[in-house]
């Protein structure tokens, strides 16, 4: 693999990523001029994993999808998803620290949602019918994604992209409310796409343990 | 008499031989406080299902109006619930959820309870408390009427409230074509917990009367839902659908569309046909007799819901404006996989905030709360004059007070015609009589009379 610093390029093994490295310490100026394999660190082994110019394009994508949202396009959100997509949101509760394994709930038990592709299509159809009362007039929402870390997935040109967010939504002449949460989802690179891109999963784990918003009737 | 003394005199706001109730009782804050006092204090709450707690230790957290209280699975198999607070000085004593534990012990000063809520355990007791402290006198306040009812257990603070049955009365009936369908019982296998803005009687008023309100709130759910997915068909049920509304003695009530054998409901297409298979349905017959085909709404007074599609849930106030949603999903337990996962994933697809139906009315009651701001809002009043149908009592197969036509109001006129009563009675006792001299339809409603007197 391939890394790339400001003033070479360096080949260099998996292997010697492992291997502890030189202890940098913080404010050393003798450091930028060190040979990049002296600073085998966890994240350099991250970073070294991931084509840069991927990374951007993922970063991208996530932010084009979140704005086709705010634009109260949600048919052409569909276009994000692969066919055989699931979108899913566990539900969590407040447990002792001694069974915080047991806070998030499993996939297929409780959820908010669990969703293929043809029901995430049936949700956006229902607010298309400009009769989805809750989102007629729309909601001017605004969707904050940060934090994004992307990372090599299993199969080939597969990534796994978590992400925070902060879900502001504002309706009526005064109702607001905002949710955050964390997102992971598993990208495909797929040349059909539009974006290059598609979701194959996505679960979506919201912070609060009681749903403080009204209803959870947009997508996150 | 009272604790909460008001100076609002509720019977001028609630008009039962007309039909109309006044804005105030969904905003007033003296009337709210009155409400935890008469109507909180004395009705029965679902407090929790078997399969929440099936095994000793096993705890959860939940309310009575707004007391917080803990439910608790006993070393001998029985459930116990106390008011999750401290003696001492009045902390939560628990603050998680759910649960497995030995005992509980507050985090403020270690005060220790045991799993029935006897206070076992007090720091510095032998060096710094009098020989005269008596541990035994402060365990937690116990809620002191718990009863079972078909897997699920049932609270109320009121020594002198009838049995749970006789709390049901004709609305067992109902109850029971929903949760004693199975040989094997029920299980619960999701819950929902969300706020919404508004006051927590025109959520309980939804289920116990007003299945109308779905052609218009839900037509855009109803639309799309069934295309592509296990879901039941909501479009089906015609421009003039049939069914019946009921309506028993302590503010009890429901609605369902169809008749006998010929019903749509509300569950997915994969539980419909898991239903029409003969040993199921011999074994649905069984239970609850050949004309129990019943799936629509229910609401058990004040706030135990159930849909048909086996969403159950209690709403618990929290102030006039304010309520938090606790919804369960249910199944049959001996199920096969797919139908409980049909069941499953039908319910958080309509009926969790998250769910199609749901977005709609949060809608629906956050507006009617924020109008009520108005001063002049608050006082234009609201109609109840929907009649559906005559009311008949104990008609054929369908206990209690009912008429043959799915849309009514007489379900929710009925519910607040109740609530009138408790809010103006001191006594069980004193409901009772009340309840019993109005019984609507039947003889005749004399609340005009009261409200002269009071
Ligand atoms: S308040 Fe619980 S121990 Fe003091
Ligand atoms: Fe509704």
């Amino acid at each position: 693999m391939t890394v790339t610093t400001d003033t070479q390029t360096t080949d260099i093994q998996t292997a010697d990523i492992q291997t502890a490295g030189t202890e940098i310490p913080f404010g050393d100026p003798g450091a930028a001029a060190r040979p990049v394999t002296a600073t085998t660190d966890r994240l350099t082994a991250l970073l070294a994993d991931i084509d840069p110019a991927v990374e951007r394009a993922l970063t991208r994508f996530l932010y084009e999808e979140v704005q086709v949202l705010d634009d109260w396009d949600w048919g052409a959100w569909l276009d994000f998803f692969a066919d055989d997509a699931m979108y899913w949101a566990p539900t969590q509760e407040d447990r002792l620290s001694r069974e915080r394994s047991q806070r998030i709930n499993d996939f297929r038990t409780s959820a908010y949602f669990e969703e293929t592709t043809v029901q995430l299509k049936q949700r956006v159809d229902r607010l298309l019918t400009n009769q989805a009362w809750g989102e007629e007039p729309p909601s001017r929402s605004r969707h904050i994604i940060a934090n994004i870390r992307v990372t090599k997935g299993l199969a080939d040109d597969e990534y796994v992209v978590k992400s925070n967010f902060y879900d502001y939504r504002s309706n009526g002449q005064r109702s607001q409310d905002s949710i955050t949460g964390e997102r992971i989802d598993r990208i495909v690179r797929d040349p059909s796409s539009p974006w290059g891109y598609l979701i194959r999963e996505r679960r979506v784990l919201f912070d609060m343990s009681t749903i403080l918003n009204k209803n959870l009737s947009l997508f996150y | 008499m009272t604790d909460t003394a008001s100076s609002i005199d509720i019977a001028s706001l609630i008009d039962i031989e007309n039909g109309r109730l006044s804005g105030k009782i969904f905003t007033d804050e003296e009337i709210y406080e009155q409400e935890l006092e008469k109507v909180w204090k004395r009705a029965w709450v679902m407090l929790a299902h078997d399969s929440m707690i099936p095994r000793k230790g096993d705890f959860l957290q939940t309310y009575i109006g707004e007391d917080p209280v803990m439910v608790v699975r006993q070393k001998d198999g029985g459930v116990k619930a106390f008011l999750n607070q401290c003696r001492h000085r009045g902390m939560r004593i628990c603050r998680v959820d759910k649960g497995t534990a030995k005992a509980f012990t507050c985090t403020f000063h270690g005060w220790a309870y045991d799993l029935a809520g006897d206070l076992i355990q007090v720091p510095r007791q032998d060096t710094a408390y009098p020989e005269t402290f008596e541990r035994g006198r402060f365990g937690a306040v116990k809620v002191p009427r718990v009863q079972y009812y078909k897997g699920f257990w049932f609270g109320t603070w009121d020594e002198d409230a009838p049995d749970f049955e006789e709390y049901l009365g004709s609305a067992k009936y109902y109850l029971d074509g929903y949760i004693d369908r199975w040989d094997g019982g029920m299980e619960q296998v999701a819950f929902h917990r969300w706020v919404l803005p508004n006051n927590w009687k025109f959520m309980a008023e939804q289920p116990t009367s007003d299945m109308q309100h779905s052609e218009i709130t839900h037509v855009s759910a109803a639309t799309v839902l069934n295309k592509g997915s296990d879901a039941a068909d909501r479009t089906k049920r015609g421009t003039n659908p049939t069914g019946r509304q009921f309506f028993s003695d302590y503010g009890h009530g429901g609605a369902w569309y169809g008749e006998k054998g010929a019903e749509v409901p509300n569950t997915g297409q994969a539980m419909q046909r898991y239903e029409a298979q003969p040993e199921i349905a011999e074994m649905i017959a069984r239970r609850l007799g050949d004309d129990r085909e019943i799936r629509g709404h229910l609401n058990i007074w004040p706030t135990f819901m159930v849909l048909g599609n086996y969403t159950i849930r209690v709403t618990h106030p929290r102030g006039p404006h304010e309520m938090e949603v606790w919804a369960w999903t249910f199944v049959p337990k001996d199920a096969p996989e797919d139908i409980k996962d049909s069941i499953r994933r039908d319910v958080l697809r309509t009926f969790t905030p998250a769910g199609m139906f749901e977005a709609d009315d949060a809608l629906n009651w956050e507006e009617m709360q924020h109008v009520l701001k108005g001063r002049v809002a608050r006082d234009t009043g609201y109609l109840y004059q929907m009649v559906g149908a005559p009311i008949q009592w104990d008609e054929g197969c369908y206990p209690g007070g009912s008429s043959a036509h799915v849309f009514s109001d007489n379900a929710a006129i009925n519910m607040y015609a109740t609530y009138l009563d408790m809010m103006t009675s001191d006594s069980w006792e004193e409901l009772m009589e009340k309840r019993a001299q109005h019984r609507m339809g039947l003889a005749p409603v004399s609340a005009a009379g009261d409200r002269a007197e009071a």
